[in-house]
């Protein structure tokens, strides 16, 4: 034990023993006085030798207890106190003590005397305690007091060693609380890594309530709107928990004043060992509780709450939780961050999808519109009601028409025209095309360009054009209507204005006609009546002059009814009466037999009475004058079942040729050798004026039948 | 045959004008001519006519307004218009305004000289419109005579004809008749022929007296009764004829 040797050399170095070892070396024994002498010291050096024995003894305990690991510093000190007296030489009066901060150890018979002897507790430096010693009463005088030389020594190698002791101990004991944080933060921080829902705030709140000896706690976060939410409450209190409306969520309005909204708001830790009276009903009681904000930054970002430890919280408890509170402040923090970047990706996602979806529903839009679009135009295009068409100005080519214009050309179909039309040949008049070419290029433009035009076999339509020109596309497009119709109808026109105008011509040549005629007549039958009895011949001529003027009123008369014919004053009438009334003897010779087919009813019409007599008459003196003055006449009156009325008159002339049918209603179409033909074209103006029908039936060799048929009078 | 009969030719085409004149002279007329409105009135105011043949289409005064001119200063002389042309309306005019008759040219003479003979009748001018052909004859021959000249239509629309060629004194119209029957026959007159005389004539007084009522109404003169009591009709048309007499002179 080397230590032990040198500490022994140590202790003695100033001691009575060097002087033994000198006198027992250089002086040796002399005498029996000086044996006597020699007993003595030798007495006084064996009690030494028994005191520094003890005092051996004392230390050796004393570092025997500091080398033991597992005893406490508390225990350490205690046996300490007490080793101590067994070193004095009167151990049982002498008492120690040692005295720390907020610790005090001390022999049981310790107290306070006047023979006294003290020494610092001196840690890393610094005077952490003291060691008394002390006599509980007056010593045996000795040489040199109570305490001896040695003795105080001894106290001052004792305290040094307790600083030792204790600083030795303290360290492990920081070290071994540093080791138990550690440990509690590896277990939070793994959880923390470990666990990625909101189950790792119930997990770590387990670890804390373990390290807190605490029953209950709540570890919960502020969200960004700054509400508490605590998930770990699911789990750990739920089912013990009575509060009606359990909820996870607390918002910041709902706070109230209790300790836990006070921490967070003051960022202040709050911590009571009195039982809550502000929790809700139903709620386990809190006996005593933390409540501690997690402060992040000077942010409160979350809240530590521990509760019903079986002792009081203590400034302690308080250091152990702001440690575990300050730990998971950073990965709170961190995981709070990456929660809300993660909500704020998942919803950024979110929206792009979203507008991805809305972008392709957009296009899928548009394509659908574009597509109706352009098959509404396509449709436009191909079902107008007018000819679309589009050609090549070079050569006449057709590039592009619809069916119409195909059809108004003759063609059976688009494809049939585009193949083998052409402009070149389209228009009838040589002309035409270089004619419109010319409008075009001058103009840009043709409106209402009318032209004949053949058809693909050959009739001839009338078109009007309105057409666009296209200079560097090469071609022009527009419209075609076929106005064939509108064209007869403007010949109708012109036709009747013609007539119209001949009508006033007509007129006044008439009244000088009629004039002159009655000069005539009246000459004749003036001579007539002076020359009677004289030449035959006289009378057959001055006849002949009179027969030829009634011919020429006559035809004066037609020639008037037709060009002047009013518009017809329509009344309502029965056709019955205007047939009966044209088929009287006074029209009908002898000669002819009558027959009336006519229906019991009335066959009510509304009609000009005149014009209808004026027409019906030149029918029947039509049809007379055909059966040369012999035959049958037969007349039917009849309602037709759509509402017409049909009046027919059936003569059993010669007839009429089939190629005659329509003719014979033309003006000035006859084949008779006598008269000039207006009869059936009066007829045939007062029945279109009355919006009717008139048409003709004939079998050559057997006669002939006209049927008129008249609108029926809807009023009756 | 009637003789001194006055009668005043007046058209502005003076060849037809001297041949009417000749033919009527060759029949014992005592003709005059006129070849414009005017001199025609001056006449008139002159000579006084039993009738005037008047053209209607003439320069400066029409026919129509030199008739009415006539009327005026000698309201019994009988006009009746000529005309070369159909315009009706001033013919319907004429006939309004109480022209005997109208012609037109060339003349049909049959025509004329029978207008003529009805038109300077002294006694009534009597139209007898009935369906019943009977009582139409024996009506004619009971009337005819020196005092009655009768014709008859047996239904209306013949009746309208023959008021359009003469100018009646008496219209004996029955009620009771197929087509038109006697009240529209009588409004078919009255257009034609305002002053109209006319005695409807009935044997459905009862079944009929809606529109009997009508007529009279509208200045129907009287109604008789069927079978019809000939005392009773003499009476009423000596009546009426006094009454016209009166009005003309």
């Amino acid at each position: 034990m080397p230590k032990k040797t040198e500490f022994f050399k140590s202790r003695f170095k100033n001691c009575d023993a060097k002087k033994v070892e000198d006198s027992g070396t250089t002086k040796g024994i002399d005498s029996l006085e000086d044996c006597t002498g020699i007993k003595d010291r030798i007495a006084t050096l064996t009690r030494a030798l028994t005191e520094r024995e003890k005092e051996l003894n004392c230390i050796y305990s004393i570092s025997k207890l500091t080398a033991d690991k597992d005893i406490s510093l508390e225990d350490v000190l205690e046996k300490t106190v007490n080793i101590i007296p067994s070193a004095w030489q009167y151990p049982e009066v002498t008492a120690a003590r040692i005295i720390l901060p907020e610790q005090e150890i001390k022999t049981p018979n310790f107290k306070e005397t006047e023979w006294k002897e003290s020494s610092d507790i001196v840690s890393q430096g610094r005077q952490i305690g003291t060691l008394e010693v002390c006599y509980l009463g007056k010593m045996p005088d000795s040489d040199e007091g109570p305490f001896l030389k040695e003795a105080r020594e001894f106290i001052n190698q004792i305290a040094e060693q307790l600083g030792l002791v204790i600083e030795h101990k303290k360290e492990m004991e920081a070290l071994r609380q540093s080791q138990r944080e550690l440990a509690i933060h590896n277990r939070i921080a793994q959880i923390f890594l470990t666990v990625p829902d909101d189950e790792m705030y119930g997990e770590v709140l387990a670890v804390i309530l373990e390290a807190m000896q605490s029953k209950y706690g709540v570890f919960g976060y502020l969200d960004e709107d700054g509400a508490l939410v605590v998930p770990s409450m699911t789990r750990h209190i739920w089912d013990k928990c009575r509060v009606a409306q359990k909820n996870i969520v607390f918002p910041r309005e709902t706070w109230g004043n209790s300790t836990w909204p006070r921490a967070i708001r003051q960022k202040t830790t709050i911590y009571t060992n009195e039982p809550s009276k502000l929790v809700p009903e139903g709620h386990i009681p809190i006996l005593r509780h933390i409540s501690m904000p997690i402060v992040y930054r000077e942010e409160a970002i979350g809240l530590l709450q521990v509760a019903n430890k079986e002792t009081d919280y203590d400034e302690h408890d308080i250091r152990s939780l702001q440690v575990i509170s300050e730990h998971i402040a950073t990965i709170l923090d961190a995981r709070l961050k990456r929660a809300i970047q993660e909500k704020q990706r998942r919803k950024a996602e979110v929206n792009l999808r979203n507008h991805q979806e809305q972008l392709a529903e957009l296009v899928r839009q548009w394509t659908t519109q574009l597509q109706e679009s352009e098959a509404k135009y396509r449709n436009l295009f191909n079902n107008a009601q007018v000819g679309l068409f589009r050609f090549r100005i070079a050569d006449g080519k057709l590039l592009e028409c619809n069916d119409l214009y195909a059809r108004l050309i003759g063609y059976d179909s688009r494809e049939e025209c585009l193949a083998s039309h052409n402009a070149s040949e389209h228009y009838v008049a040589p002309n035409v095309r270089s004619k419109m070419l010319r409008e075009l290029q001058e103009n840009g433009e043709v409106r209402n360009f009318e032209a004949q035009v053949r058809q693909r076999r050959g009739s001839i339509i009338w078109v009007s054009d309105t057409a666009r020109i296209y200079p560097r596309e090469g071609y022009i497009e527009g419209a075609v209507s076929d106005i064939t119709e509108r064209k007869k109808l403007q010949e109708k026109l012109i036709a009747s204005e013609r007539l119209a105008t001949m009508g006033q011509f007509s007129g006044s040549m008439a009244h000088e006609l009629r004039n002159s005629l009655a000069t005539i007549s009246s000459s004749a039958y003036y001579l007539k009546s002076k020359l009677t009895g004289g030449d035959e011949k006289i009378q057959t001529h001055l006849e002949r002059i009179k027969s030829s003027v009634d011919g020429t009123t006559s035809i004066i008369q037609s020639l008037l009814n037709l060009t002047r014919m009013k518009e017809p004053a329509l009344a309502k009438l029965d056709l019955r009466e205007i047939a009966s009334g044209v088929t009287g003897s006074d029209v009908i010779p002898s000669t002819v037999r009558l027959v009336r087919n006519f229906p019991e009813q009335a066959v009510e019409i509304n009609a000009d009475r005149e014009q209808l007599r004026m027409a019906f008459r030149n029918i029947v003196d039509n049809a007379v004058q055909a059966m040369e003055g012999k035959g049958t006449l037969t007349a039917t009156v009849r309602n037709m079942p759509d509402g017409k009325a049909e009046v027919s008159f059936t003569d059993t002339g010669t007839g009429i040729p089939k190629e005659n049918l329509e003719k014979i209603f033309e003006p000035l179409f006859s084949t008779k050798a006598k008269g000039i033909g207006f009869g059936l074209s009066i007829a045939k103006m007062v029945i279109d004026k009355h919006s009717g029908t008139i048409e003709a039936q004939s079998e050559l060799g057997k006669g002939a039948t006209l049927i008129i048929r008249l609108p029926g009078n809807l009023n009756k | 045959m009637p003789t001194n009969k006055r009668v005043l030719v007046v058209d502005d085409n003076e060849e037809f004008c001297q041949n009417l004149s000749d033919i009527l002279e060759s029949r014992g007329y005592e003709a005059s001519t006129a070849h414009d409105g005017f001199k025609a009135i001056e006449l008139v105011k002159q000579k006084g006519f039993d009738l005037v043949l008047m053209d209607v289409k003439m320069p400066k005064m029409d026919g129509v307004e030199t008739f009415k001119r006539v009327k005026n200063i000698s309201p019994q002389t009988a006009v009746v218009m000529v005309s070369a042309f159909s315009v009706d309306n001033l013919i319907r005019d004429a006939l309004r305004e109480g022209a005997f008759s109208y012609l037109r040219k060339p003349i049909d003479f049959d025509r004329l000289f029978a207008i003529i003979e009805s038109a300077v009748f002294k006694g009534a001018l009597i139209l007898v419109v009935d369906d019943d052909t009977d009582l139409c004859a024996s009506l004619s021959d009971a009337l005819s005579g020196k005092r009655y000249l009768v014709c008859l239509a047996y239904d209306g629309n013949t009746a309208t004809q023959r008021v359009k060629e003469k100018d009646y004194d008496v219209i004996l119209l029955d009620m009771k008749m197929p087509m038109l029957n006697g009240f529209e026959t009588y409004l078919a007159v009255r257009d034609i022929r305002p002053n109209a005389v006319a005695v409807i004539v009935t044997g459905y007084r009862h079944e009929m007296s809606g529109l009997i009522k009508q007529a009279l109404e509208h200045s129907a003169y009287a109604c008789l009764d069927k079978p019809v009591d000939m005392d009773k009709l003499v009476s009423l048309l000596d009546r009426i004829r006094e009454q016209k007499n009166k009005a003309t002179k």
